[in-house]
């Protein structure tokens, strides 16, 4: 395998650099939280890698989609919820063109595959068949994703497709099998194959949990849609997503030179060792920027040294050609030991994603706590996450930790007086996903 | 001599019917066991179908994804087996280890993501040594391990297995796959194999055939063991599969995505052809992965048929549920109770034939009697006047009786006997008449009063001479009806008659006419000594008699009563008993009024 893989990565790196001007749909740029780092000392620095994706142009072909929408018609769902399920789901197959790949399977206690992958073609039929859809019985989840993604193998070797699950679901999973964890792990597995699933939560009473963490492990967007009128929203927001997918397959690997060793990988998840850093993202949108922020140990050096703290190589499939891309990007650090001159070249944009991250990190660990019961130590962690943000807000005048302070304390106040409300935890959790995984900024407009 | 014989009958009836109802009940159940037994066997058949499919599918995941390993140079391992990690959906975890414990990949560190902490916390008996390096062997597919054993156990059972053991237990599921196919088996259809096609494939996702030349020389190498171990920690099910290179100290190998797998055989599960029918994979706690069919499975609902996977995915099993009205009863059950129900309605209406039967029988012996004790009753009746007549005939004929006086009484008394004796045949003639349906009635308009009177006229004499103080009371109005005046005639001299037999005691008989709305009633009432209430409700059928024994007191056929209600009903009227205020007897007479009898 290796022996594949270095040729392909010489000749890119040497196609790179011939074809910048029209190659890559992705720039990588490092930064450090400090472009002056104290000399002759050890220090911990933050890394933050941001990848750039270009505006696909209106004109341009996007790349076909396989879409398979999963959409739970269980009991609960009766009434103005199946209602609007079923006008998302026409409105998803409406947005779709001849080249997409089109499947709808709904389940209550079992599955059923209401539409096999086809392409979009009589959108008259389709849409009758999903008028068609009653509610009634239990909630099998596991099968549904499981079926939805077995419509979307159909078309798995072809490299051209985006593909992507939409599950839409108010319940808890009850037949099959349903912990968090579980799913996570089919997300883990789903990724890997290339497809994504994103969630749509409606109503107070789906399983917040299980629905963001399938879709966080398969780098899907996760919605919360408090009433069932956000639906057709909320998917027609999805699909821009979708439709505008740029690259594929991201995969960030950071080298480290001798004396830095990276830390820990803050917000996300990815692999360490003892001198690089793994982390796979799953595709970009256009116009969409996506960072991840690394921890290092950087031994002393010297006054007025300059190292490369950080080689970084994405690698991803171009969308719209299917054919496997890099960019590469590097992170110069000064050392020095004039405080001021430190102090003068803080980078104030790195750092307030740490702040970021680390008040979303925060809030999971305020969830955790609050469901073992650890109320108190829960309302500590977001009093503490208030200040943080808003100190954060006030020193740099950012209106939005501001307003995320003014946020969190409500929250806390919310949490102190009523317990953990499932309208609150679903506020929380979607929170401090969208915060850890820079998904959709539009996915935020629903989210009240 | 008559009960032995209805004895008898009953047995000749109920003992066959017995014996068929138990026979055909015996054979029922026998036929009913068959049945289960063969819809049994076709839910077993189905879900060993399934399981069949299911093991071929996993083993030849396991079987690529090992020789993916075998076939990369030792030196490349670290590479393939991140890659495969990265990039293999079915692989959730990858490891290098050395025999001395030392675990090589993932490198223990607290840099370590917390699913990679685990993935070494759940092996770490295993790449420590403390656990042997042996595939486990679980029951063969046909037979299920009934009782979760403990980690430990298996733990040590693993130890003493040999390798021979391990092929040996390989070698059923080869069995299986060269087992051939079963109509029902195509019935699956495309979807399962493409299912099974798209595991195996993603097993040799990773097969780089520029890896052969070295794979070859590779495989030269001696001393490789290779295996799959079931793991179970904290209560979940793993799959560790593993390659040992003896010679170098090494063991690497993958760890299953348990999750992408089972997700993978949710669409293998096809809904069965025949309803009523649930086919589940679920776990060795009966936790369900997947369903199809048409109904739901809820709490409580008992799997029918229930088959492990076996040795290569030994947590799971397939159950097939029986869904629809017939839970709780299977198709052979609602065979007998059908079967039974027929057998029943058979045998209840032998039984009830024969009471039938034997009712009739009862009720003919009954007449016959009756019949018989008429015929002597008549005679008895017929002789006492013929007697009386034909003594006083004698007497005036042989001129013995010179008292012109005492003839003429002579001469009363045959005239009085020789009434009697054609008021006897009138009734026995309208009797056979009415029985046979034969009489004819001819209606004529009726002043009720004057033939109230007529025939009261014609019984005064005897009515006075047996001591009766008559009084009729009629009303002002002449009433006037239309019906057939000898029946009429006939009635009241049968009631009359009746008091006269059995109310002597009284010495007093009215009879009153009433106008009931259109209706006319006649009352005879005495002051005699009624009738016992046993026999109230008898007095009305045909010879009946209160006293029916030969030696009665008062001679009688039994038969003026049932008469005179037989004609009354037949002219749409009736004859009532009651008891009187005061002792006595009570005969009402009804009759119709303007509407009157209407007489075919």
């Amino acid at each position: 395998m290796k022996t594949k893989i270095i040729p392909i990565g010489l000749l890119g790196l040497v196609l790179s650099g011939l074809l910048s001007t029209y190659a890559s749909n992705i720039q990588a740029r490092l930064e450090l939280d400090r472009r002056v780092l104290p000399a002759d000392t050890q220090n911990i620095a933050v890394v933050k890698i941001t990848l750039d994706a270009a505006k696909v142009p209106e004109e341009a072909n996007r790349p076909p989609v396989n879409l398979s929408i999963v959409l739970d018609k269980s009991g609960s769902m009766a009434g103005e919820k199946i209602h609007r399920a079923r006008e998302a789901a026409m409105e998803a197959v409406r947005r779709l063109g001849q080249s997409d790949l089109f499947s709808l399977v709904n389940y209550d206690h079992q599955v059923h595959t209401l539409i096999p992958a086809q392409q979009v073609r009589q959108i008259d039929g389709l849409e009758q068949k999903i008028r068609q859809i009653r509610t009634g019985g239990n909630t099998a989840l596991f099968g549904g994703v499981s079926q939805g993604a077995n419509e979307i193998r159909k078309a798995i070797n072809q490299k051209k497709y985006v593909h992507r699950i939409i599950l839409l679901s108010d319940g808890l999973a009850n037949v099959g099998p349903q912990s968090p964890a579980e799913l996570g792990r089919l997300g883990t597995s789903l990724i890997k194959e290339g497809i994504s699933v994103t969630s749509v939560g409606i109503g107070n009473n789906y399983n917040e949990d299980l629905m963001t963490r399938l879709s966080a492990k398969s780098d899907g967007n996760a919605y919360f849609a408090e009433s069932a009128v956000d639906l057709p929203h909320i998917l027609s927001a999805e699909l821009g997503d979708v439709l505008n997918v740029v690259a594929r397959k991201v995969v960030i690997t950071i080298e480290c030179p001798e004396g830095v060793r990276p830390k820990r990988i803050i917000g996300r998840e990815g692999r360490i060792t003892s001198n690089t850093v793994e982390i796979g993202l799953n595709q970009l949108y256009g116009g969409q920027e996506k960072y991840a922020l690394v921890e290092v140990e950087i031994d002393p050096r010297a006054n007025n040294e300059e190292i490369e703290i950080a080689k970084a190589t994405v690698q991803y499939e171009d969308a719209m050609t299917a054919k496997p891309t890099r960019a590469h990007a590097l992170c110069p650090a000064k050392f020095s030991d004039d405080k001021e001159l430190i102090a003068a070249n803080c980078n104030i944009a790195v750092q307030t994603e740490v702040v970021r991250n680390t008040a979303a990190y925060n809030r999971d660990l305020a969830i955790t706590n609050a469901e073992n019961g650890n109320t108190i130590e829960a309302v500590k962690i977001l009093q503490e996450n208030e200040q943080m943000l808003m100190d954060w807000g006030n020193t740099h005048k950012n209106g939005e930790f501001i307003a995320d302070a003014e946020e969190q304390n409500l929250q806390w106040i919310n949490l102190q007086t009523k317990g953990l409300t499932k309208e609150n935890r679903k506020r929380l959790r979607t929170d401090s996903y969208n915060d850890r995984y820079q998904q959709s900024s539009k996915s935020k407009l629903f989210r009240k | 001599m008559h009960k032995g014989r209805a004895a008898v009958i009953w047995l000749l009836i109920l003992i066959p019917t017995i014996l068929i109802g138990v026979g055909s009940l015996v054979l029922l159940r026998h036929e009913q066991e068959r049945i289960e037994q063969a819809s049994e066997r076709a839910l077993y058949d189905r879900a060993q179908l399934l399981v069949d499919d299911i093991n071929v599918a996993v083993s030849s995941l396991q079987e690529g994804l090992l020789e993916n390993l075998e076939n990369t140079p030792l030196k490349d391992i670290e590479e393939t087996l991140l890659q495969m990690e990265r990039e293999n959906p079915m692989i959730r975890n990858t490891f290098i280890c050395k025999e001395d414990g030392q675990v090589l990949l993932p490198v223990p560190s607290e840099l370590l993501s917390p699913e990679k902490k685990q993935f070494l916390s759940r092996y770490g008996a295993l790449f420590t040594g403390r656990v042997a390096w042996i595939e486990r062997k679980e029951e063969g597919s046909g037979q299920y391990a009934t009782s979760l054993k403990s980690d430990l156990i298996l733990q040590e059972e693993a130890s003493a297995i040999s390798q021979n053991d391990i092929q040996q237990a390989q070698e059923p599921s080869q069995q299986q796959q060269t087992e051939p196919q079963t109509i029902a088996q195509q019935a699956w259809g495309n979807a399962r194999s493409q299912t099974i096609g798209s595991i195996s494939k993603l097993a040799r996702r990773n097969f780089n055939p520029n890896y052969k030349a070295a794979g070859s020389e590779w495989a030269t190498l001696t001393g490789v063991e290779k295996g799959w171990m079931p793991w179970y920690w904290e209560n979940e099910f793993y799959m560790l599969g593993y390659i040992q290179a003896l010679q170098q100290g090494l063991c690497y190998g993958v760890e299953i995505e348990m999750m992408a797998l089972l997700s993978r055989l949710v669409p293998a599960l096809e809904p069965a052809q025949t309803s009523e029918m649930l086919i589940a994979l679920e776990d060795k706690n009966g936790r369900i992965i997947n369903y199809v069919g048409e109904g739901e499975i809820i709490a409580d609902m008992k799997p029918e048929v229930t088959i492990p996977i076996g040795a290569k995915l030994p947590h799971y099993r397939i159950s097939v549920y029986s869904a629809g009205f017939s839970y709780g009863g299977s198709a052979g059950q609602s065979f007998m109770i059908i079967s039974s129900l027929l057998v029943g309605i058979f045998v209840l209406s032998i039984i009830t034939g024969g009471i039938m039967l034997n009712a009739h029988a009862k009720k003919s012996q009954q007449d016959a009697i009756q019949k018989t004790s008429f015929v002597s009753n008549v005679s008895h009746e017929l002789k006492t006047p013929l007697t009386t007549i034909r003594m006083y005939t004698e007497l005036l004929h042989d001129e013995r009786v010179k008292d012109p006086d005492k003839r003429s009484n002579y001469l009363k008394i045959i005239l009085n006997e020789s009434e009697r004796l054609s008021r006897l045949v009138n009734n026995v003639l309208d009797f056979g008449r009415l029985e046979q349906g034969r009489k004819h009635y001819e209606l004529t308009d009726i002043n009720l009063n004057q033939l109230i009177s007529e025939v009261m006229e014609t019984q005064y004499l005897r009515l006075d001479k047996a001591g009766f103080k008559t009084t009729i009371l009629l009303p002002d109005k002449p009433i006037d009806i239309q019906s057939d005046r000898d029946a009429l005639e006939q009635v009241l001299i049968n009631v009359t008659d009746n008091a006269l037999k059995y109310a002597q005691a009284g010495k007093e008989l009215t009879i009153q006419v009433t106008q009931n709305g259109p209706s006319t009633l006649i009352r005879i009432m005495d002051r005699g000594p009624s009738i016992p209430r046993a026999h109230q409700k008898k007095i009305f059928d045909k010879f009946h008699r209160v006293d029916d024994s030969l030696t009665a007191e008062k001679g009688g056929s039994g038969l003026g009563l049932s008469i005179a209600q037989r004609l009354l009903q037949d002219l749409n009227g009736k004859l009532i008993f009651e008891d009187r205020e005061g002792g006595g007897a009570v005969f009402t007479i009804t009759i119709p009024g303007e509407h009157g009898a209407e007489v075919t």
